[in-house]
């Protein structure tokens, strides 16, 4: 353990805002995500190497600990949490790569599948909910978010 | 598949996803196109969730403890390693006690010339310095005076068989006993022909 006690607090205090939003845009659950990210630090105290780096060390590490979180789980639990399937890029910027998406969103999605994708993804209604608020069918709701889905889709092979 | 097929696929995979069955399960994960749709769709909620709200003093209060406890579960460990290793090095010791106590030089020959004697050398009993007691009195057999070494020890044993003792003391004493009689009778003989002739010369000197 080569860091102070102050030292450690210094690190912990300046890197665990982000590590803890990349857990949770990758697991998607704060529990968890916070469980991760704590175990992380911990290898960092208890680790004998020198890390020059203690920021990117703990990036790679929480990063690394949630795919294998994300590995060990079920694929119906998966699907549930709308965890990916397939494994995942070596992308650690997930704030960058958020930001992507709502540029995306905003340049791509018609009005109505805006509105779609903003009722269940950022005010997390179901369907049923969201078809009720925007005074829609269920199957309109369902024809719009895969419309958005598809489009986002092909933007992001494209560029990858 | 169908297209609607598909679509309804969809709309449960990302609404209800519980009400999948197995079968679908399997078709969603060999499906590219679906599999890619579930990313995106995780991708999405992750940028349209609102930004966390992290406290991160709260966020150091809460981990602290954790910290501690495991520092004391790394010393605890250690000291599981050492007293395992420390019972592996009694029990080695004790082994290797256990082996040399067995296999000293002394005990082998000692073993070979106690079976030896079992077998083909007849006891001899040790003659007795001292007269036998009478029964009553009767000692403890003599015995050598404690040998000091196992070898000595076997030596006595070569020497003394207590059984074959104990007869020959039987016998000994029913000699003695048979020989007690036969003077107690000789003496009754004797005793009954002093008074034979006591009353004869009384007759005599009656007649006279």
């Amino acid at each position: 353990m080569p860091y102070s006690s102050s030292e450690f607090k210094t690190i912990y205090l300046r890197c665990f805002p982000p590590c803890m939003r990349m857990a949770m845009s990758l697991l998607h659950s704060e529990d968890e995500a916070r469980d991760t990210v704590q175990e992380s630090f911990l290898k960092l105290w208890e680790t004998d190497m020198d890390v020059t780096n203690p920021d990117a060390f703990l990036i790679r590490s929480v990063r690394n600990a949630c795919i294998n979180r994300i590995n060990s789980v079920q694929i119906r639990e998966k699907i549930r949490r709308q965890l990916p399937l397939a494994p995942e890029s070596e992308e650690t910027d997930i704030e960058g790569r958020d930001e992507e998406v709502r540029e995306a969103v905003a340049r791509l999605l018609t009005g109505r599948e805006r509105q779609v994708v903003d009722k269940i993804y950022s005010e997390g209604l179901s369907y049923k909910d969201a078809a009720e608020s925007l005074d829609v069918s269920v199957a309109t709701i369902n024809k719009n978010i895969v419309a958005a889905l598809k489009k986002l889709r092909t933007h992001f092979k494209r560029k990858s | 598949m169908t297209d609607e097929q598909k679509y309804n696929l969809i709309a449960r995979m990302l609404d209800a996803p519980d009400s999948l069955s197995d079968a679908e399960l399997d078709i969603i994960a060999s499906d590219d196109e679906l599999i890619d749709i579930l990313a995106i769709s995780g991708k999405l909620k992750s940028a349209c969730s609102a930004l966390l709200d992290i406290n991160v003093e709260a966020e150091w209060a809460r981990f602290r403890p954790r910290l501690k406890r495991r520092t004391f579960t790394l010393s605890r460990r250690w000291m599981r390693v050492a007293a395992i290793f420390l019972g592996a090095v009694f029990i080695s010791a004790v082994a290797v006690r256990i082996v040399d106590f067995v296999f000293t030089p002394d005990t082998e020959p000692l073993v070979a010339d106690a079976v030896q004697s079992s077998h083909h050398e007849a006891i001899v009993p040790k003659p007795l310095e001292h007269p036998i007691a009478p029964v009553e009195e009767a000692t403890p057999p003599q015995q050598a005076t404690p040998p000091k070494t196992k070898k000595q020890r076997a030596a006595v044993k070569k020497e003394i068989d207590i059984d074959e003792y104990v007869r020959i003391q039987q016998a000994k004493i029913d000699n003695n006993i048979a020989t007690l009689m036969e003077e107690i009778k000789e003496k009754e003989n004797l005793a009954l022909q002093r008074w034979h002739d006591n009353e004869n010369e009384t007759v005599i000197t009656i007649n006279i």
